[in-house]
């Protein structure tokens, strides 16, 4: 169907924003593909006594109310803003948006800047770092198969040791991931349950305590209260009545008898030594798995509640997502590591089905490398021979695939 | 076809794979081995210069050129990785007891591997002997007045090579076209029969009265033949050709031995009953009387009733075109038998012959105890059957 052109429809001629407001400047494929709806120029007086008649047509009166124009003018509340503004003079030069400086009231010391010096500055690289969020995740994901079975191993070291010592095992990604200290533990299943059995470098007072949830309450508020300020008064070591006394400097590396996690990873960074050499000698990561018993993929993690921390854990170690139908069907280390560790893809089909350990264990399931060709078929039920056979008598090329 | 090997994939069994030897564990088969095996290679080389003819339409050869063929039927450790087999040890419900070797082994007919050692005819002749034994024990204690011939046919229709045939084409058990060692464990292998080829023919028999001038009656056939009343032949080979439902029979025999063996002769009876017991078989229809009266007669004369007087219960257009007379058979004031047909002779034989099927045909019920109910453990007491002496004239 053939459109109508929108400049045949009467309220076309109402249009006056479209002559009256023109830009300056209109470029040159506006020009062209964008025409002026009307050929002929309408004269503004001739317009507005269009619209007036018009108006009193359809309010029935001499004085019909609301704008004279209200295709064009501005409305009575941006009039009133303007008018108020020309009456302080405070004006800016470039007109401002009118529904935002209606919303804000100027305060009476308002000082417009002139220059981007000392305003504050929201998003951008330069961020406030003090308060900078820190999410639950590991910033990075962890694909490496290796780091994903340490992280797995230290998770379910963790839970248990917190089951060990009756704490509640959600306590167990109440800290950032720190130093880890579970690398020589051992995670045994006997029949009274798992136990844990600890290394030379390792003990479950050591684990409890890197899990131990960080509050720094004496560090000063910006706005502290009352008893807050009396709290950290009475925690201070400095006296409060000898203020001028000079404090003194408190060697950070030197290692407490009880440092916190943060005191410990400080101490950590400046030492030159890493916290592995520190513990133990070098070791690989196969070593590592190798020195762990390795019945412990095999541990259950059947109790919901287990499953669940090291779960949550786990994906605060490494942040991978286990997915809500792969925990449900997860019952030991093993699936969890299962669904952790993303295998490599398969390129041929036989490979991918090489990796459902459940269909490799069907007895009446076979498989076969490549295409299982009609030759194959003929000779699984003996009768390939016996046209191997006719075709030679014939004097027939053995063909066939 | 290259067989995968799914053991070598799954990382359980890592331990390194015995290397295939030529030879399987069995003193006779190593002694057969080392007879030829000088041979063997002269043969195997002269399969790959054959093999060099070859022409692949894919441009890749097909799998490792085998060696040539050596033996009738696939080597043991074929079993385990038959998705074939598995399918059908599992679709009979049999016991893990049951290894799937011996499961291929019953499929190997004597006609395919002729040695003993690998075939199926040990586990068919013992499985036979416990088929047939539980079916006649079944038959005799149900149906206890059944005639001879009447018990050799209806043992014949329970576990004869036709039904046995039907019961393992039910099972799904599909033969191979010809037997060999590449063939897949799951097939029924044995030599088949040529098209146009003759049966075969029994040689002689190896009952003492087997000159022609004797009589072969009823009671030397439970003496001397078979339990189907049929002559066993003496000179039978083992690796001729045989028609398939013997084929089938021998492997359903065998599969019926081989549960004996390794799950008891409970779990076999259990399975006669499961697979041959449980099928219908109208014996009404196998009776044949050539003298129903005289039968009659004769049987009441041996039971002691009175003498059998046929009278006639009621009759329709006598004198039309098609009467109809509804004869009675009483023995004093007993009925013993009702038959109606277009005249009256033929209204009596019927309902003597009612009569007779009423009385051969008795049975204490379905569920009556048989002899092999006392194997179990806690059985009552045995309480003696009773069987009649069967057929009133032969």
């Amino acid at each position: 169907m053939r459109r109508i052109s929108r400049s045949c429809r009467p309220i076309g001629h109402l249009r006056v924003n479209a002559t009256r407001n023109t830009p300056s400047y209109v470029c040159a494929t506006c020009r062209s593909q964008a025409p002026s709806f009307s050929t002929s120029s309408i004269r503004t007086d001739a317009r507005d006594r269009t619209l007036g008649e018009l108006r009193k047509k359809i309010w029935g009166t001499d004085v019909p109310p609301g704008l004279e124009n209200p295709y064009g003018d501005k409305s009575n509340i941006e009039k009133l803003v303007v008018s108020k503004q020309k009456a302080k003079g405070k004006a800016t030069e470039a007109p401002m948006k009118p529904n935002k400086t209606a919303a804000t009231t100027p305060s009476s010391d308002y000082e417009p800047a002139t220059t981007w010096d000392g305003l504050e500055e929201v998003g951008g690289e330069n961020r406030n770092t003090t308060n900078q969020f820190r999410g639950f995740l590991a910033p990075d994901i962890v694909t490496d198969t290796d780091e994903l079975t340490a992280a797995l191993h230290r998770a379910m070291v963790e839970v248990f040791a917190l089951k060990q010592a009756g704490l509640p095992l959600l306590d167990v990604s109440q800290t950032a991931p720190g130093f880890d200290s579970t690398l020589d533990v051992q995670i045994v299943s006997s029949t009274g349950g798992v136990q844990l059995k600890f290394g030379e470098n390792s003990s479950l007072e050591q684990v409890i305590q890197s899990l131990a949830k960080v509050v720094d309450e004496t560090a000063e508020k910006e706005d502290p209260t009352e008893s807050e300020e009396n709290v950290a008064a009475d925690r201070s070591e400095v006296d409060p009545l000898q203020t001028d006394k000079i404090a003194t400097p408190v060697d950070e590396t030197i290692e407490k008898g009880n440092p916190t996690e943060a005191e410990e990873d400080i101490a950590a960074d400046r030492s030159e030594e890493g916290p592995l050499k520190h513990a133990q000698p070098v070791m690989t990561y196969e070593e590592l798995f190798a020195s762990w018993d390795p019945s412990w993929l095999q541990i259950s993690v059947d109790d919901p509640e287990i499953k669940f921390a090291v779960l949550k854990r786990t994906l605060q170690l490494t942040g991978v997502r286990v997915p809500d139908s792969a925990m449900k069907s997860a019952r030991t280390a093993q699936s969890i590591l299962s669904h952790l560790v993303t295998p490599p893809k398969p390129r041929k089909l036989i490979e991918a089905l090489e990796q459902k350990e459940d269909l490799l264990s069907l007895p009446n399931v076979s498989m076969s490398g490549r295409r299982v060709t009609p030759i194959d078929r003929e000779k699984a039920a003996g009768r390939w021979k016996l046209i191997e056979k006719e075709l030679e008598s014939r004097g027939l090329p053995v063909t066939g695939h | 076809m290259k067989r995968l090997r799914i053991e070598r994939w799954s990382g359980q069994l890592l331990q390194q794979q015995p290397r295939r030897t030529p030879s399987r564990p069995c003193c006779l088969r190593q002694k057969q081995a080392a007879l030829y095996a000088s041979s063997t290679r002269f043969s195997s080389t002269h399969a790959g210069a054959s093999s060099e003819d070859l022409i692949f339409e894919d441009g890749e050869e097909f799998g490792q050129q085998e060696q040539q063929t050596r033996y009738n039927s696939p080597p043991l450790e074929a079993a385990s990785s038959s998705s074939k087999l598995a399918a059908l040890h599992a679709r009979l419900g049999l016991s893990p007891n049951l290894p799937l070797q011996t499961m291929a082994r019953t499929l190997v007919d004597a006609s395919a591997d002729s040695n003993l050692d690998f075939n199926n005819a040990s586990l068919a002749q013992l499985g036979g002997s416990i088929m047939s034994y539980h079916v006649s024990e079944w038959l005799l204690c149900t149906y206890p007045r059944l005639p001879m011939t009447i018990l050799f046919a209806a043992a014949y229709a329970y576990s004869g090579p036709k039904t046995l045939q039907l019961v393992g084409k039910e099972w799904g058990v599909e033969t191979a076209a010809a037997p060999g060692e590449e063939v897949d464990p799951g097939f029924l292998q044995f030599s088949k029969m040529q098209p146009g080829q003759g049966l075969p023919n029994g040689v002689g028999s190896v009952r003492p009265d087997r000159h022609g001038f004797y009589r072969r009656g009823m009671s030397s056939r439970v003496v001397y033949d078979d339990e189907f009343g049929d002559t066993i032949s003496k000179g039978h080979e083992e690796n001729l050709p045989l028609p398939t439902e013997h084929a089938y029979a021998n492997f359903v025999k065998a599969v019926v031995g081989s549960i004996y063996l390794h799950s008891g002769s409970a779990a076999a009876k259990a399975f006669v009953k499961a697979h041959i017991l449980s099928r219908h078989l109208q014996i009404a229809t196998l009776f044949q009387f050539k003298e129903p009266v005289r039968e009659l007669s004769r049987l009441c004369a041996r039971e002691g009733f009175e003498y059998p007087v046929a009278r006639i219960l009621s009759e329709t257009g006598r004198a039309s075109r098609h009467p109809v007379y509804v004869v009675g058979i009483f023995s004093g004031k007993d009925k013993l038998g009702e038959g109606q047909g277009p005249s009256m002779q033929e209204a009596r034989t019927r309902a003597c012959v009612h009569a007779l099927k009423a009385w051969y045909l008795y049975s204490p019920g379905s569920d009556v105890r048989v002899p092999s109910d006392m194997e179990l453990r806690g059985a009552r007491e045995w309480e003696a059957v009773h069987i009649d002496m069967g057929e009133v004239i032969h």
